[in-house]
């Protein structure tokens, strides 16, 4: 186990070196500047570029780049005026996170409560409402979920504050909005993964030994619907957990996933190089982690 | 010896609802079960056996409906209890063995802890220490070898052989009057097929449970039940003790079954088998279901449903060509050669 955990680490680094070196010389194929404002003349423009280090060959400006980042030096922005990156990140990477943990633990229990209901009443009410939920959270695009939500639980009933962070109550809205999607997906997964151990033959045997039908579902066919939720579960906390744009605007939250696209027209090269490496460790982690989760849950897995 | 009926099927009717309309699977089936006895059920695949099994469970699908029959067991009609009723039935007074050990076993819990599952449902007041003592001497019981060392494995580290007694040790955890196996061998390698019928019949001689012996495979048969009961199309066609099935078969689809059965002296060089399929019972033939496979069938056979011909107090069979009016047909020599056995065994007698 801990070899495996090693092993993987390591190829995690690689990747990571990978993900770097990629994704410092695509961004120089984008076209512009990141300066880009029509008043500067080209005198200005080259003490500018100077000043960055963009004059120098892009190898150099690699290495300079690579060289810095062991020393976990990050740069600066050279939009948010002359800002550490790492500062940035600092601050906004929390909230983010806070956001999205919130919204993934509510989507998963509640996906997995629904997915549950709705597989031992497969074709009844329940399922159908559930199931006509569970299109609308994948189907329609979150801000406007957020927006409905803000309209009528924070405007009409005026049950939480409308916008900005600090407070727990602030966080209600956006982590509701923000849930709908996992939630949606999860459900239906749990939902097949449960239809298909209901119809198995330990569920039968289960059955067999005159167990009742809530200690059929809770002790057997629960645990096994949702060992393979883990592996849905990693990507899509990496996902969550970074921060969402839309949700984020809406709501006016100052979080990490606002930054990183405003900091990609910009051509703001820190700031998407630290976002990007950011985002890089939390999904690879993420995947490490359920991984490891899976061999610890899994009497079939070992690592 | 008076036998005592520990189950008597009566009338068993079973209907699935469909798309396409009812599948009648399951068409006036009646048996009894004896104390003690095995009664095995034989037939190919789609004959009813594993739903005539089902239904003595209370498992049946949700689109099954019983239109007709009695369930009798203890002077109870089982058809007429609630769900929480077969509950405590279930596992309990019968209990099954299933075809696959492979799929059959919890594959995320401890084995261990499966075997204890229905004695802590069903002893009210068992601690989960006794029950985990209960499960050791069970697994000791069914012939796993250092039960102690693997109680706490998980069904992936065993060969299908041993989950197999494992499946049997959950079936038996609570002795059972009734112990259902429903082709409990088929998944398994001869040599283990062997040794876990010789397991079954020595832990019926312990526990005087009464077994209904499903399968597809006359040959396994033979050295372990009391009583057969040829299944075909829904109905038992043939019913006897297991000596009058194999030496003194009636019915033409029995002789099918005994001729597809290869021996080490046959002489044929192909294997025999029963031509055609088994009939579509969304709408079953007019007449004898078995009259479109019947090399013997009578012009009758696809007019008029036969009825059960006695031919000994013990021994029916289904058939018009037991009818007096019927004309004498000649079976296979294999058939002639059971016969003459018969008469055989009945002089020594």
């Amino acid at each position: 186990m801990v070899k495996y955990i090693l092993k993987r680490l390591g190829l995690l680094l690689l990747t990571l070196f990978l993900i770097v070196t990629l994704t410092f010389f695509m961004m120089q194929v984008m076209p512009g500047t990141p300066f880009s404002n029509p008043k500067l003349t080209p005198d200005q423009l080259e003490i500018l570029k100077h000043a960055y280090g963009l004059d120098k060959p892009l190898w150099q400006q690699y290495f300079i780049y690579v060289g810095h980042m062991f020393t976990g030096n990050f740069g600066t922005s050279f939009i948010y005026t002359n800002q550490p990156v790492i500062t940035m990140i600092a601050q906004r990477l929390p909230v983010s996170m806070q956001l999205g943990t919130q919204a993934l633990i509510l989507g998963t229990v509640l996906g997995a409560l629904m997915g549950k209901a709705s597989a031992r009443r497969k074709n009844g009410l329940l399922d159908g409402i559930f199931g006509f939920l569970s299109v609308l959270g994948i189907s329609v695009p979150s801000f406007v979920i957020g927006t409905l939500i803000l309209l009528y639980l924070g405007f009409n009933l005026n049950l939480f504050p409308i916008s900005g962070w600090g407070t727990f109550s602030q966080t209600i809205m956006p982590t509701i909005a923000l849930s709908f999607a996992p939630m949606a997906v999860v459900t239906r997964f749990v939902r097949s993964e449960m239809i298909e151990s209901l119809s198995s033959d330990y569920i039968l045997l289960a059955r067999a030994k005159g167990l009742s039908e809530k200690e059929v579902v809770n002790k057997h066919a629960l645990r096994n619907s949702l060992i393979p939720m883990l592996t849905l579960i990693g990507p899509m906390a990496a996902g969550l957990l970074t921060g969402s744009v839309l949700i984020e605007k809406i709501f006016s939250i100052p979080g990490i996933g606002a930054q990183f696209v405003d900091s990609i027209p910009a051509k703001d090269f820190p700031v998407i190089m630290a976002t990007t490496i950011v985002y890089a460790v939390i999904l690879m982690v993420f995947i490490l982690v359920t991984d490891i989760l899976t061999a610890i849950v899994d009497p079939r897995v070992r690592l | 010896m008076a036998e005592e009926k520990v189950l008597e099927v009566k009338n068993l009717h079973v209907n699935f609802h469909t798309y396409a309309g009812d599948v009648k699977a399951i068409r006036n089936v009646s048996f009894d079960l004896e104390k003690g006895q095995t009664l095995a059920i034989v037939g190919e695949s789609g004959s009813g056996k594993s739903v005539t099994t089902k239904t003595l469970m209370g498992l049946n699908a949700k689109n099954a409906e019983i239109p007709e029959g009695e369930l009798l067991f203890k002077g109870r009609n089982l058809l007429d209890l609630k769900e929480e009723e077969w509950q405590k039935i279930r596992g309990n007074e019968i209990s099954m063995i299933f075809q696959d050990p492979m799929t059959s076993l919890d594959p995320t819990m401890r084995i261990g802890k499966q075997i204890a599952e229905p004695l802590l449902k069903h002893n009210k007041g068992m601690s989960k220490a006794d029950a985990m003592k209960r499960a050791l001497e069970l697994m000791q019981q069914v012939g796993i070898p250092d039960a102690e060392v693997h109680i706490n494995d998980y069904p992936h580290q065993w060969s299908g052989g041993m989950r197999q007694r494992a499946v049997i040790a959950i079936a038996l955890a609570a002795d059972p009057e009734i112990l259902i196996a429903d082709e409990p061998t088929t998944a398994l390698d001869v040599t283990i097929q062997a040794q876990i019928m010789h397991m079954m019949a020595e832990l019926q001689e312990r526990i005087n449970s009464s077994i209904v012996f499903i399968t597809h495979d006359l040959g396994v048969v033979a050295g372990f039940a009391h009583k057969v009961a040829v299944m075909y199309a829904g109905e038992i066609v043939e019913y006897g003790t297991v000596e009058e099935i194999f030496y003194n078969p009636q019915h033409p689809y029995t002789w099918g079954l005994l001729d597809s059965m290869p021996t080490v002296d046959s002489s044929v060089d192909r294997l025999v088998s029963i031509p055609g399929t088994p009939p579509d019972l969304l709408n079953p033939p007019k007449g004898d279901a078995f009259a479109a496979r019947n090399k013997f069938a009578l012009a009758i056979d696809f007019e008029e449903e036969p009825p059960y011909f006695e031919v000994s107090p013990t021994h029916f069979a289904k058939t018009w060509l037991l009818d007096p009016r019927a004309p004498k047909v000649t079976p296979s020599d294999n058939i002639l050669a059971r016969w003459k056995r018969w008469e055989e065994l009945k002089g020594d007698k």
